[in-house]
């Protein structure tokens, strides 16, 4: 018995160096890597009007990453008012 | 009650009139959208003439935030939000808009520049998830790995556009204080009453001539209230709920509890204008319209999310009670945003309230309801004062919900309040005038003197002579006779009405900032 399973690896073995040296078919290609996510435009860091009215413009979206706000407002601040009245959505 | 009580003294029966309704922290999660965004939920605005000795002529306004906050909440616990406005407002002339707005804002910073407290692991420096790496005791103690710091500003005019100036310490000038970490436990900070002392300064504001002061911290929740039993339907018996022995009888449900403090004492010269000594004041918190919450979060604190456009007001606290009661659930929101200068639209709510209604539905008692429409007596308390108590002088002052207090009424020493206002100042024949609904002391029963006001009691008051010129309709007979009827102890049974939890359980201080040290986490 533990000669048929010698012989059963070793086919196996054989089997895969066969395909390892491309002679089998070929593995599907991965998957193209996901979009990079959206980053804030610089458009909607005019003034705080803008910038409410571009995350108001954000539609909610089941398969996006989700929108990096952007190193320029990792490190900073939105843009914002302190005398404004808010905008009508 | 003899009828000649009242018509001698109108000041009490007007008394009578406060918020309708029982009350949970007097107002916390009372509206849909503030239930998502706790650190900016209003729960009690106090403003009452200061009883602590040597500080008669000063006015000590509390705002609390954050409600029910669980002592042992680490390794978080409560900071202010610092992408949020806190303000307290207040009107002098008595038009309903602010003439004097005191702003607060707050800023978080990790320790070590902001990277936090890092401890070296195996030749790594590895951040520390807690926010003490040991003991605190101190002002900026070495060992917070957060600390918590906040500015003031006086805005005069329009809160938006009105002219702002900074408050300073009366020692040295600097703008920015310090706010004292929650209690976390025994084991690291052995005396927090003390620590939270040294976080109490004298101040300066531009435009007053005398130094104020101010403390940003946790508090002890200063509310006493049968929460779960006022809320599934009044379940208590009414016997139970009308018996005077037993005002007393359940335990306090939120005791233990904790919350923000927001204090300021200021002298009175700086909060009236000319001859006019009523103020109305109110509360509110704003968050910026737009936040996005970033899709590749950094390190930092609180960094998830980036906060921008103008301030948009989501919370709004004048009179206990008014949003979590009065105002229909399809409008909670809307009042939140609102400001008093616009309270016509919200009317009909204090004209005709619902929670005399719920009240009879409870109980199964039809009948029970006053039915004096429109309820004028509730328009005094909530939208105009009393006329002789806290009613502004002027023939043109704006029916609006604010809290008022006249600052011209002498503060009474805590051991002598009443803890029914002025309603219990005039059934103990006493002389506290200085209690709710004329502001809002710490003490002040809110939940019984309103529970009082709202099923009638200014009505049996104002009797069948309109002693009270609250209007012929609003007369004894408008309420129940189950009511009218006399108690055990000779008073109408609508002046016994309580929530079987005695508002005098709640420790306080008796000095500035007069709410006591917090529940601490851990013994």
């Amino acid at each position: 018995m533990k000669i048929h399973h010698a012989f059963t690896l070793l086919a196996s073995v054989g089997l895969v160096a066969a395909c390892s040296d491309g002679s089998g078919p070929a593995l599907p290609p991965p998957p193209p890597p996901p979009p990079a996510p959206a980053e804030v435009p610089a458009s909607a860091l005019v003034s705080s009007a803008t910038y409410t009215a571009y995350v108001a413009s954000l539609a909610a979206s089941k398969t996006e990453v989700g929108t990096s706000v952007g190193l320029t407002l990792i490190t900073g601040r939105a843009p914002s008012s302190e005398t404004e009245s808010p905008q009508p959505i | 009650m003899p009828r000649k009580l009242f018509q001698a003294a109108p000041l009490a029966v007007a008394a009578l009139l406060a918020c309708a309704g029982a009350a949970h922290a007097s107002s916390h999660r009372e509206a849909p959208f503030i239930t998502t965004s706790p650190k900016v939920d209003g729960t009690d605005f106090y403003m009452f003439r200061s009883y602590e000795t040597g500080r008669a002529d000063y006015v000590t306004l509390i705002a609390n935030y954050q409600p029910l906050q669980a002592p042992y909440g680490g390794p978080n616990y409560f900071a202010m939000d610092p992408n949020a406005l806190y303000e307290i407002h207040i009107d002098n002339t008595g038009d309903a808009r602010e003439d004097i707005t005191f702003q607060f804002r707050f800023t978080n910073t990790l320790a070590a520049g902001g990277n936090g407290v890092t401890l070296n692991i195996g030749g790594t420096a590895v951040a520390i998830p807690l926010v003490q790496a040991g003991a605190v005791s101190n002002v900026k103690d070495a060992n917070l790995n957060l600390g918590e710091s906040y500015t003031v500003s006086v805005v005069r005019g329009d809160r938006r556009t009105g002219t702002v100036a900074t408050v300073t310490n009366a020692t040295g000038g600097a703008t920015v204080f310090d706010k004292p970490v929650d209690n976390i436990g025994t084991k690291t900070i052995p005396d927090y009453a003390g620590y939270a002392a040294r976080h109490i300064y004298t101040v300066n504001i531009p435009g007053c001539t005398q130094p104020a002061k101010v403390f940003v911290g946790q508090r002890k929740e200063a509310f006493a209230v049968n929460l779960g039993t006022i809320f599934d339907l009044v379940n208590a018996p009414l016997a139970t709920i009308t018996n005077p022995a037993l005002i007393g009888a359940v335990p306090n449900t939120i005791d233990g509890a904790n919350v923000t403090s927001l204090a300021l004492e200021v002298h009175r010269s700086c909060l009236t204008a000319g001859t006019e000594t009523v103020i109305g004041g109110w509360t509110t918190a704003s968050l910026r319209q737009a936040r996005l919450l970033n899709g590749s979060t950094p390190s930092g604190h609180q960094a998830s999310e980036k906060p921008g456009g103008a301030w948009v007001q989501v919370s709004r606290l004048g009179m206990p009670l008014v949003n979590e009661v009065v105002i229909g659930l399809r409008d909670k929101d809307k009042f939140n945003g609102s400001m008093p200068s616009g309270d016509a639209q919200f009317a009909t709510y204090v004209t005709n309230p619902t929670l005399p209604a719920l009240v009879e539905i409870a109980y199964n008692a039809p009948g029970l309801a006053p039915t004096n429409f429109p309820r004028t007596d509730l328009v005094t308390t909530f939208l105009t004062g009393i006329t002789g108590v806290n009613r502004f002088a002027s023939t043109t002052a704006a029916t609006a919900e604010m809290l008022r207090l006249n600052t011209a009424t002498a503060p009474v020493p805590f051991a002598s309040q009443n803890r029914l206002g002025i309603v219990g100042n005039i059934l103990a024949n006493g002389n506290d005038n200085a209690g709710y609904p004329n502001g809002r002391r710490p003490k002040d029963d809110v939940v019984d003197i309103s529970l009082v006001a709202v099923m009638g009691g200014l009505c049996v008051a104002n009797g069948t002579g309109n002693t009270l010129a609250l209007g012929t309709a609003c007369n004894p007979n408008a309420v129940s006779a189950t009511l009218r009827a006399n108690g055990t102890n000779g008073i109408a049974t609508v002046f016994n009405l309580h929530d079987a939890v005695d508002q005098a359980v709640v420790p306080l201080l008796q000095t500035f900032p007069y709410l006591t040290t917090p529940t601490r986490g851990a013994p």
